[in-house]
This record gives structure tokens, sequence and C-alpha cells, in this order.
């Protein structure tokens, strides 16, 4: 079920403004992709989100999924502690590594 | 302009110092950190001091403090995008701030860091090479602190401190670009299993059937590789 031409330019359009949106960079990207069993290399990645090459149905799915979990990794939202795991850890400041000073 | 430079035998004394603490640490947050702790040390009347990492856009991506302020200070200069580190990166010299209440640099940073009890501070370039990668910094919780000397010896501790760093900083990631690799290939391998079993179960061709693993990953809301490592253990799949 090819959307046809005019579907996956929507989906390449949509789907940088997603990576955009996100901060996300085609390094990233692309390793989630090829982690997914993506086939195209990076340049080849970076050419389709700029509308340069058409990549086959399921590679841009492919695309689209690494983008979307990325994302869902990504958006973790401040959350608040309760007062009875204050002195543990409890939540971290920073989603990656801070460094927290000894 | 005379500069009462420290004796060569006080600067070697560091070096080692610093030669000790840098090659040492596994990592680069661990090696900013003890930069931040030896240039407190090694400064005179500091009473903080940090040392961070810079890409070449300009983005912090390893800080180390002696304290909570230097490292709040530190995260206000790349949320506002001007600070003495920036400019010290940027323009490669060593940038000091004699009294942060009367400074009229970098103003959207002065007023903020003054809040945190910060009045005078000294930044210096971290370069390498030729590449700066990052810059150190003390502070001193009273005007006037540093002299010209102190500049000229954060300076000299600058240069060894920046190629041990850059040392840390190429071991580090090519270590974490060797582990990210490692772990998006086994990712591949069992989505590729998956994907067999699948095309096996189902009778589907290559890609319907990973188009099928992927459509079971978003009803889920779960990671295709969370999914396909069920299917690889026998999961009965829809």
């Amino acid at each position: 079920m090819d959307t046809g031409s005019n579907g996956a330019e929507r989906q390449w359009k949509l789907t940088r403004e997603a990576v955009e949106a996100a901060g996300l960079t085609i390094g990233q990207v692309w390793l989630r992709y090829f982690s997914l069993t993506g086939s195209a290399g990076e340049y080849e990645v970076d050419a389709y989100l700029n509308g340069l090459l058409v990549l086959p149905t399921v590679q841009r799915d492919l695309v689209s999924h690494a983008v979307n979990e990325l994302i869902s990794e990504k958006a973790q939202p401040l959350k608040a502690p309760y007062s009875y795991n204050l002195d543990g850890r409890g939540p971290s400041k920073a989603p990656d590594e801070s460094g927290d000073a000894p | 302009m005379t500069v009462d430079l420290p004796l060569a035998q006080e600067l070697a004394v560091l070096t080692a110092r610093l030669a000790d603490l840098l090659l040492t640490r596994e990592t680069a947050a661990d090696a900013v950190q003890s930069l931040a702790q030896a240039a407190m040390e090694a400064v005179p009347h500091a009473t903080g001091a940090g040392a961070t990492l810079i890409d070449e856009r300009g983005r912090e991506t390893s800080t180390g403090a002696t304290d909570e302020a230097v490292l709040e200070a530190d995260r206000l200069q790349y949320d506002m995008g001007q600070g003495p580190c920036l400019s010290a990166w940027a323009e490669e010299r060593t940038q000091v701030i004699t009294d942060i209440a009367t400074e009229n640099r970098w103003p959207l940073w002065t007023q903020p860091a003054a809040l945190l009890g910060l009045r005078s501070a000294m930044s210096t370039p971290l370069t390498a090479g030729v590449t700066t990668i990052g810059a150190m910094k003390v502070y001193s919780n009273t005007p006037g602190t540093f002299t010209e000397r102190d500049a000229r010896l954060l300076e000299m501790l600058a240069r060894p401190a920046a190629v041990m760093l850059a040392n840390v900083q190429a071991r580090d990631a090519a270590e974490r670009a060797s582990q990210r690799m490692s772990q998006a290939i086994a990712d591949r391998d069992a989505i590729r299993m998956a994907t067999g079993i699948m095309m096996e179960r189902e009778h589907l061709d290559p890609d319907e059937a990973l188009s099928r693993i992927m459509s079971l990953s978003r009803l889920e809301q779960r990671a295709l590789r969370d999914i396909a490592q069920e299917i690889v253990a026998g999961r009965p799949v829809l």
C-alpha cells in the first residue's frame, strides 16, 4: 500500500520536523535506525530527511520508528519526589550524566 | 608589565599532580571533576573552581565543579549563551572579571551569577594542539581577588591539563561509541531473528514481517528491540 510520491513527501517532511523539534542529530537517528535493521547508510538517511532521496517504504517506516523511539525515551518530564525517597537518589535533575559533585 | 611567575618547581609539582589526577580517570566527566579540584587548590584565594568541555558548536559536554554555585553559574552561561567561559573558549584567551557587580560584559550572565554569591572570576581556554576543547575557571566570593600572576598560573596549568583531558576525552568517546555500536548490532541481530521467525510463522515476506513487528511495538508502546527479544524467546505472536 504505497501512498505514492505525495505520501512519501509528507512522510519525510513531517519526520524531519519531528527530528528538529526533538533536537535529535542525524547520527542519533541513524544509529537507532541501524539497530532496527535499517539498511541505508547515514548519508542516505540524511539525504532522505532532506528530500534528496526516496527510501523504500519499510526503510522510511524504520526511520520514523527510530525517531519515535528516541523521542519517547527523551520526553521524560521532571516529576516531583515524595518525602520517603528524598534521601535516596530520587529522580535526577538531568536525564543524562550531570556528574553530581561528590 | 612584570609578572612574578611561579617557580618552575611549583609548576612541575602541580603538573605532576594533574597528570596523576587526569590520566587515571576513566571518563571525561571524572577528569573535569578532578581538574576543577586541582584548579581550586592551585590558585590562591579561589573559593570555587570548575572545568568544562565544550563541543565545536559551543555546547557543554561535561562539567566538573567544586560546588553547586559554580555548577549553576556554568549552567547559566550555556543557557544564556554568554559568559566568561564561552568567551574564553571562543576568543581563545583568558577572561578576568574583577567584580561581577560592576562588570558590563555578559550582562545576561553577570546578574544571576552575582546572586549566587560570586564576585570575581577568571576563565582560561583549554587548548590541546590547535583545538580549544573547553575552559577552566576559578571564582571567588570577594571582588578583585585574582592578580595577573594568578591568571598566568591558571594559563600554565591549562596547557598540560588540556592535552591530558583531550586524551581522556578521545578514549572515553571511542569507548562509548563502540559500546553503542555493539549494542546496536546486538539489537539488529535480535530484530532480524524475530523477523525470520515471523516470516516462517505467518508466511510473510521480509518487509511484511518487519512491518508487523513494528506495528506490535507501536501498539504496545514498547521498544521494537524488546518486542523482538520476546518473539525470539518464544512469545506467541498475535
